[in-house]
């Protein structure tokens, strides 16, 4: 019996639920700070996409522990030293690491999201992306890049969502 | 490879993982504000019962297995280091991990009394429990190389 069928949809689903909460987390941060403040309604739903996030990344370590254990069991180890995987493995170790530091308050808010908001997007262009060919430095070097541009990019959305009187 | 080693390697990377999780979890409970006792006895006794499973379960292959049939083809394949340096720093490391686990179960379990307690208390579980985290990932991770040399 093959368990590729299984893990894959396990996996997309982790996917769709990380990446989905990342982006609506954002959409909707954007959407609450228009007045200024965001009340309790608001964080409520920013609360559930932050669960969202992690139900889905528990989803993907799971079963991307259960692609490796195939692949062994399977034989077809050669892609276990792939450096697109193992740049994947990093972003989502990041994703993992963020994710703790966020709900401990240990990270600004404004630098956590843009990095899980990166992380997310650069784990679903890695996983999607058949036959990239790259090395690991160069891989972690523009998401590294794309992680400072996002949070650019985040902030100044942030800027121009919240109401004249609060801008700086 | 046979059904029965097939199945115990599977045990011992889920449940490793899962002690991992675990561990993760004791890890973040501990450092809030506000810790919720039951999860921290949860998750600790979880994360003890997850690392012993994949010890056995780990060193029964290991030693029935990995040993006459895996560990020639590495040492004569390509990256004959995943067993120089991978399989022998897992086998240190797990030499230690479960009593790491049970050690951080005892203090989760033990640390009651007030407040002051609770915090000199709390600190302690958090930083083996973040240690549990740490080793256990890397355990997991030298995991994925030895299996990458196999070929």
């Amino acid at each position: 019996m093959s368990w590729y069928p299984l893990l894959t949809i396990v996996h997309i689903i982790g996917t769709v639920l990380g990446v989905g909460g990342a982006t609506f987390g954002e959409v909707l941060y954007l959407r609450a700070i228009q007045d200024g403040k965001i009340d309790d309604v608001e964080r409520g739903f920013l609360r559930l996409t932050l669960t969202t996030m992690r139900v889905g990344l528990i989803l993907l370590v799971l079963s991307g522990f259960g692609y490796l254990l195939a692949f062994r069991l399977a034989g077809d180890t050669m892609r276990l030293y792939n450096p697109v995987f193992w740049a994947k493995m990093t972003i989502i170790l990041v994703l993992v690491l963020n994710s703790f530091l966020l709900h401990l308050r240990r990270i600004p808010v404004g630098i956590g999201g843009a990095l899980s908001f990166t992380s997310w997007y650069a784990a679903l262009i890695l996983g999607s992306w058949r036959g990239l060919q790259a090395s690991y430095g160069s891989i972690l070097l523009a998401y590294a890049v794309a992680a400072v541009l996002t949070g650019v990019v985040l902030r100044l959305l942030d800027r121009a969502a919240r109401p004249r009187s609060s801008k700086r | 490879m046979p059904l029965h080693f097939a199945l115990l390697l599977a045990m011992h990377v889920l449940s490793g993982l899962a002690a991992v999780l675990a561990s993760g979890a004791v890890w973040l409970e501990s450092l809030m504000a506000a810790p919720r006792v039951r999860r921290l006895h949860f998750f600790s006794v979880l994360s003890f019962l997850g690392y012993v499973v994949s010890w056995l379960s780990g060193g029964y292959y290991y030693v029935k297995y990995y040993g006459p049939a895996v560990k020639p083809v590495i040492k004569a394949g390509s990256f004959p280091l995943a067993h120089a340096i991978g399989i022998e720093l897992k086998e240190h490391v797990f030499l230690f991990l479960p009593f790491l686990a049970l050690t951080l179960c005892c203090a989760v379990w033990m640390t009651e009394g007030g407040k002051k307690e609770l915090a000199a208390g709390r600190k302690a579980v958090a930083a083996l429990a973040g240690t549990s985290v740490f080793l256990g990932t890397l355990v997991s991770l030298l995991g994925i190389a030895v299996s990458g040399a196999v070929r």
